[in-house]
């Protein structure tokens, strides 16, 4: 079983490395990869890979930008968003758009590797950082938005003790839940993340 | 506006206030004179002011009488009274043919005098008259003495226009306009006049002396009604000049304010922005430096590995340093980015900076490191330089656990309240004796610690023994 990867960056070093990468190793297909994001929009659609690699920082659009609409129109393509530095809001504003987690370019490749077919079988990574901004970001005053997807007593323990550093297996001993469930709260945090920005788009397209 | 525009406007709004608020007095003579058996009366105003028939302006004339002749001496007359020469103009007092106060050598009689050219006073407290009614005129009585204030409205080539008022309210914030009309009696007479004669005498028989005559005091003429207004305190030009100087000093002392603040201001200004040349300076060398060499350590490993392009081994271990150097090069260059956007100056950009900097230096590395943060952070600008003594004391710290604690767990605690910040870096691992021979290195490290700390007015505590892992305590009181 082969996972579909494709690969947008305007970076035309960083796009053959990582193309040659996906290339060489087993149990990954290279189905494109673009320079641009107006081309990449075109042609996503149609080709439908599992994990695209989309870097942050385009020419023209937004990354995010990219991947919100993609996702609007074909949910289950993932997305990883690609990055030189850490930078917590652009990162953040991804997680918002639909994407699933993100990538240093500087990762090694074996790890890389990893961060894909982990997001492929469900999994969605999470930062302490990203944790700390996703608890803020729940915590903001209501919005006819935010009232929609509140966070569960559970998810709101569990992004803390990730903000404090901790990680998956220790949070699920302290918790005393299995790993499983860590998972599936990372997952159904995203997922409400995903509903505040699609409800905002909805709400934002009906103010007109 | 400039300062000396305003200071000049000042001074004039200030003399302008100073210049007493009321017109002039052309004449007065306060002194009490007894008038008795006069007839003709002398000049008493000696040429200070005169009209003639052009005139056209308007006087006020003022006198006190306290009247020793009564009804009982009637018929007397006694009279102040303008003269052109030795002709008789306009006079007002008690004429000789009415009883009670008049006026004589009117141009038209009063509708309730029998002599012609006599017009008697409207008073407030007329006669009464035996029909149980009022007189329509008031008799002089000496224990009521009267202060009389008459106007001329001069008329070139005609009758002047005189307005009389007995005893007219000349408290302080009496107007002409506000006297009752009871006790008001207009008329016309031609007051054109070179002199001013007091006249008394008996105008009856033969042996009567018309009594003990009349005193006449605090006399004037004036071209306002208000020059009779007894003036307060407040009205005095002294005590206005002494006020104004207060104001000017106050005005003056509010413009030294301004200057100095002004002044604060743009040294604030000028200290800020030296701040910022130092930070950008600071970036250059970092640049210039850590960089600089970091990028050419790279170059030389890729020289390295194409000589040794048939050593697998060593074509590894190039490799490796590669990446390595590369990822060092990218998170300084991380760091500097932090440090130049726009928006960075903050403690909470800072604080996120921190915790993320902690999170990848322990990323797959055996020490777990734990983050105690605030979720609110008030908003608080911090000058460049702060921010990045602040960030380098943790990055010590951090770094020194890193290398040489060998800890199972390190805490980093951001703690923020009011207007202070409290940052500890604690851990588990083997802690350390100051006074070992520790490396200079780690000497010149806490050294320069403690220097930042003080540098942005902190302090920092050092807490460690063998065995017993370490403590870092950082705070700070921001003073604004």
């Amino acid at each position: 079983m082969q996972i579909k990867v494709a690969i947008v960056d305007d970076d035309e070093g960083i796009r053959s490395g990582l193309s040659t990468l996906i290339k060489r190793a087993s149990g990954f297909k290279l189905v494109g990869e673009f320079a641009n994001p107006e081309t990449a929009l075109k042609e996503i659609p149609q080709l439908l890979p599992d994990v695209v690699l989309m870097d942050i920082n385009l020419p023209g659009m937004k990354g995010y930008e990219c991947v919100r609409r993609i996702k609007a129109s074909h949910p289950t393509v993932q997305f990883l968003m690609l990055t030189v530095y850490e930078d917590g809001d652009s990162l953040f504003n991804s997680l918002r758009a639909g994407a699933s987690g993100y990538l240093l370019k500087r990762t090694a490749s074996a790890r890389l590797l990893e961060a894909i077919r982990d997001v492929f079988n469900g999994g969605a990574p999470m930062t302490p950082q990203l944790a700390r901004r996703v608890v803020q970001f729940f915590s903001k005053p209501a919005t006819e938005a935010s009232s929609l997807a509140k966070l569960t007593p559970a998810e709101r323990e569990f992004l803390d003790q990730l903000a404090n550093g901790y990680a998956y297996k220790e949070i699920a001993d302290r918790m005393n839940i299995s790993i499983d469930t860590v998972r599936s709260y990372v997952r159904t945090v995203y997922e409400k993340l995903h509903v505040h920005s699609r409800t905002e788009a909805v709400v934002k397209y009906l103010r007109g | 506006m400039s300062r000396s525009a305003v200071f000049f406007a000042l001074i004039f709004f200030a003399l302008i206030f100073c210049v007493p608020a009321r017109a002039t007095v052309l004449w007065s003579d306060s002194a009490s004179r007894v008038i008795h058996a006069t007839p003709d009366g002398t000049d008493i105003l000696g040429g200070a002011v005169k009209r003639d028939d052009t005139a056209s302006d308007v006087l006020y004339f003022k006198f006190h009488v306290d009247p020793l002749s009564d009804a009982a001496d009637e018929p007397y007359y006694a009279l102040f009274q303008l003269n052109e020469g030795d002709t008789n103009r306009l006079a007002v007092g008690n004429a000789p043919e009415a009883w009670g106060y008049s006026a004589c050598y009117t141009s038209e009689t009063g509708p309730s005098n029998r002599a012609a050219g006599e017009f008697n006073l409207k008073s407030a407290h007329p006669e009464g008259s035996g029909l149980g009614g009022f007189m329509p005129y008031e008799l002089p009585n000496h224990n009521h003495d009267k202060t009389i204030v008459f106007k001329v409205q001069y008329v070139p080539d005609g009758d002047d226009l005189i307005t009389v008022w007995l005893n007219p309210d000349l408290t302080h914030g009496a107007t002409v306009e506000n006297q009752p009309e009871n006790i008001t009696t207009r008329f016309k007479a031609d007051a054109s006049f070179n002199q001013i004669r007091l006249r008394h005498d008996g105008s009856g028989g033969l042996r009567h002396d018309g009594g003990n005559g009349w005193i006449f005091s605090d006399m004037a003429i004036a071209t306002s009604f208000n020059d009779f207004v007894v003036e307060r305190f407040w009205q005095t030009w002294w005590f206005r000049g002494v006020v104004a100087l207060f104001v000017l000093a106050g005005a003056g002392a509010a413009v030294l304010a301004v200057e100095k603040r002004k002044f604060r201001l743009q040294l604030q200004h000028a200290e800020q922005e030296s701040a910022l040349e130092r930070e950008r300076a600071r970036i250059a060398q970092d640049l210039h430096d850590d960089l600089g060499s970091s990028l050419t350590r790279i170059s030389l490993l890729g020289s390295l590995l194409r000589a040794d392009k048939d050593n697998p081994e060593q074509i590894e271990i190039h490799a490796g340093k590669i990446a390595q150097s590369a990822d060092q090069t990218v998170r300084a260059l991380e760091e500097i980015v932090w440090a130049v956007r726009p928006g960075s100056d903050t403690l909470q950009s800072l604080v996120d900076y921190i915790a993320h900097f902690a999170n990848e230096l322990f990323n797959g590395n055996p020490t777990r490191c734990r983050l105690d943060l605030p979720n609110d952070i008030p908003a608080r600008p911090l000058p460049p330089d702060v921010r990045h003594n602040i960030f380098l004391i943790v990055k010590e710290a951090l770094t020194n656990v890193l290398k040489h604690a060998d800890a199972s767990e390190v805490n980093l605690q951001v703690k923020v309240a009011g207007s202070a910040l409290e940052i500890t870096i604690a851990d588990d691992g083997r802690g350390f004796d100051f006074n070992s021979a520790a490396t200079n290195g780690e000497r010149n490290g806490l050294e320069n610690m403690r220097r930042r700390a003080g540098a942005v007015g902190g302090t920092l505590a050092l807490n460690s023994a063998p065995g017993k892992g370490s403590r870092v305590e950082f705070h700070v009181n921001f003073t604004s």
